[in-house]
């Protein structure tokens, strides 16, 4: 279990962080392919789209997992501290329930856009590529949280950056 | 009940869900998604919340965001701080030189990195061991350092004001420019504050036993170069219309990777770690935009925005006075919410009110970002304490907290010239930009 989340999460850091590589090079590439040589990269504006798409939703789900989304917490001083507990229990059935939800919703237009096959301009990239990176995020976001609600001692957890630059 | 009445529910569910410890962007999903049923319907909030996340997908203008995040990262691992540290220190001398060498410091660690948080956090680790050493009092040096940090966000670049250009559909490079100014003023008053503060009380600031000579001086100034070369390229590069944003950025964290590996002061081990943080921070900041814009389509489908506009259009009032509203309504709002989401939430609300007032969305920005820095700085949320706090536990928060106050001084005359002197924001943007 605790091998197979070091495992899982080490390969969405790195595929993650190699998004954000390519798109920086991409776009100095491109820079100095126009200026230098001019000879731009054909299609830098898709290629940036799709591994922006690509960096963010396979950070969600990491950042579900080392609980880093921004929670506000002045009242934890001043109220009792089983009900904090019980507003985290409550906000962990909320955000579950939600991204299901969500899931749900964009069911729908993922089956349109394959049906349509629809395309980005330069490139002609299938515009499914990017919608597999959103509902592949937000539904392994899902699936940690349903976990997190059934399991609530099971060590689902990545440690944390947060204020460790 | 009327469609605005249902608006302001919204942001009263809202702001309870957040003090209820549900994270910003499911509170903000919910109650987009919630309110948006509400108006118009199960069906048609179910077609609407699951278009959202797609918008990433024509995102290219918000790719500047993970590049300039990825920039500082780089720069703060790379032990930039600490030359430009040393090259402020080299600029000050007299009483209250170390604390003013931080501000220094912040402000031009500001100049690459877009983070206040970020901003405070490297500097609180270079710069208070190094204050309390020669001992300077803790309140003023966590002071010094906790509202040096939030320089960072006013001095591009800025991550905030790219979120604010996305949101109020500005452009980022006039609002880079029109940053630049107000927050070097805002550096100068941080400065003054030290000064009076070390006359009134000197025990604050012992002297230092030895200034420093010249060619030591020139030595530490001249270590400044790395900072210098990166501003150059990126933000100059943006002013002089060489690169766009994203493009910038992406010059800007390549420049910043490549002096870092070329210098040895970054290994492949500390290139990784800015990665994977850059990358959770931008998902993290990207899934509260998610919820933000869902947000702010319900907030416009209840027209509140334009009543709000007819509403205060109709008494009358002098701008000034609608703007000193605007301002404390912020304050008090800066007490429960963090920046982003404070921005990202109200500012579909107040634009267009600002904009029927004759006044530019540029130069509001500006005042926005110096009123919601306070925020960063205040009791009970202030981020910027609590990050300087993880760093130096042995500060009490009661000592912080004071240190930060005299501070405050500095941002009120900087709200107050701001309002009264909009050229300040606007005088560059409109040499470089016309």
């Amino acid at each position: 279990m605790t091998r197979a989340l070091a495992l899982g999460g080490a390969l969405l850091r790195a595929m993650a962080a190699l998004c954000l590589l390519a798109m920086m090079l991409i776009t100095v590439a491109d820079i100095v392919g126009r200026h230098l040589f001019s000879a731009p990269v054909q299609g830098t504006v898709d290629m940036v789209e799709l591994a922006l798409v690509y960096l963010v939703f396979l950070g969600v789900p990491l950042v579900f997992l080392a609980r880093e989304h921004i929670v506000v917490d002045i009242l934890e001083a001043a109220i009792p501290h089983w009900l904090v507990g019980w507003l985290d229990r409550a906000a962990l059935w909320i955000s579950t329930l939600l991204l299901i939800t969500l899931c749900y919703a964009m069911w729908t237009p993922f089956q349109d856009t394959w049906a349509f096959g629809d395309r980005t301009m330069d490139l002609r990239i299938p515009l499914v590529w990017h919608w597999f990176a959103i509902w592949f995020g937000v539904g392994l976001s899902a699936l940690i949280l349903l976990f997190r609600l059934l399991r609530p001692h099971a060590p689902l957890r990545l440690p944390s950056l947060r204020n460790r630059p | 009940m009327s469609n605005e009445f249902i608006g302001l529910l919204g942001f009263l569910v809202l702001l309870l869900a957040i003090l209820a410890r549900l994270p910003i962007a499911i509170a903000l999903l919910l109650v987009g998604f919630g309110g948006y049923a509400v108006m118009d319907g199960w069906r048609l909030a179910l077609v609407t919340l699951g278009g959202i996340p797609f918008d990433l997908a024509h995102g290219y203008s918000l790719s500047v965001v993970p590049l300039f995040v990825l920039m500082g990262a780089v720069a703060s691992r790379a032990g930039m701080s600490r030359e430009l540290y040393q090259a402020s220190h080299a600029l000050f001398s007299g009483r209250g030189a170390l604390a003013n060498a931080t501000i220094g410091a912040c402000a031009l660690f500001g100049a690459v990195c877009g983070s206040s948080l970020a901003t405070a956090a490297t500097m609180a680790r270079v710069s208070v061991p190094e204050m309390r050493r020669f001992g300077y009092s803790a309140s003023l040096a966590a002071g010094a350092v906790a509202s040096g940090g939030t320089l960072g966000i006013l001095i591009p670049p800025s991550v905030i004001l790219v979120l604010y250009a996305i949101i109020a559909e500005a452009s980022v490079p006039e609002l880079f420019a029109a940053g630049l100014v107000p927050g070097i003023v805002l550096a100068v008053l941080h400065v003054l504050v030290v000064k009076g503060w070390v006359w009134l009380q000197p025990a604050a600031a012992p002297p230092l036993d030895a200034p420093m000579a010249w060619r030591e001086r020139l030595r530490a100034m001249l270590g400044m170069w790395k900072l210098a070369v990166l501003f150059l390229l990126a933000v100059g590069g943006i002013y002089l219309g060489w690169f766009s944003p994203t493009e910038a950025a992406a010059v800007g964290a390549f420049g910043a990777i490549v002096i870092a590996l070329a210098t040895r002061t970054l290994d492949l081990r500390g290139l990784w770690a800015a990665l994977d943080e850059t990358v959770r921070t931008t998902a993290m900041l990207f899934f509260v935009m998610v919820g933000a814009f869902l947000f702010a389509r319900f907030v416009v489908v209840t027209r509140l925005p334009m009543s709000l506009t007819e509403t205060v259009m109709g008494w009358d009032l002098p701008s000034i006075a609608v703007l000193l509203l605007m301002v404390v309504f912020y304050l008090l709002l800066g007490c429960f919410l963090e920046t982003v989401s404070m921005i990202l939430i109200t500012v579909p609300v107040f634009l267009p009110l600002i904009q029927e007032m004759g006044l530019s969305p540029v130069w509001f920005g500006i005042l926005l970002v110096v009123v919601a820095e306070v925020g960063l700085i205040t009791p009970p949320v202030g981020l910027n304490i609590f990050v300087i706090r993880n760093q130096l536990p042995d500060i009490p928060l009661t000592t912080l907290f004071r240190g930060v106050l005299p501070f405050l001084l500095a941002d009120a005359a900087m709200i107050a010239l701001l309002i009264m002197a909009p050229a300040l924001a606007l005088w560059l943007p409109s040499l470089l930009y016309g």
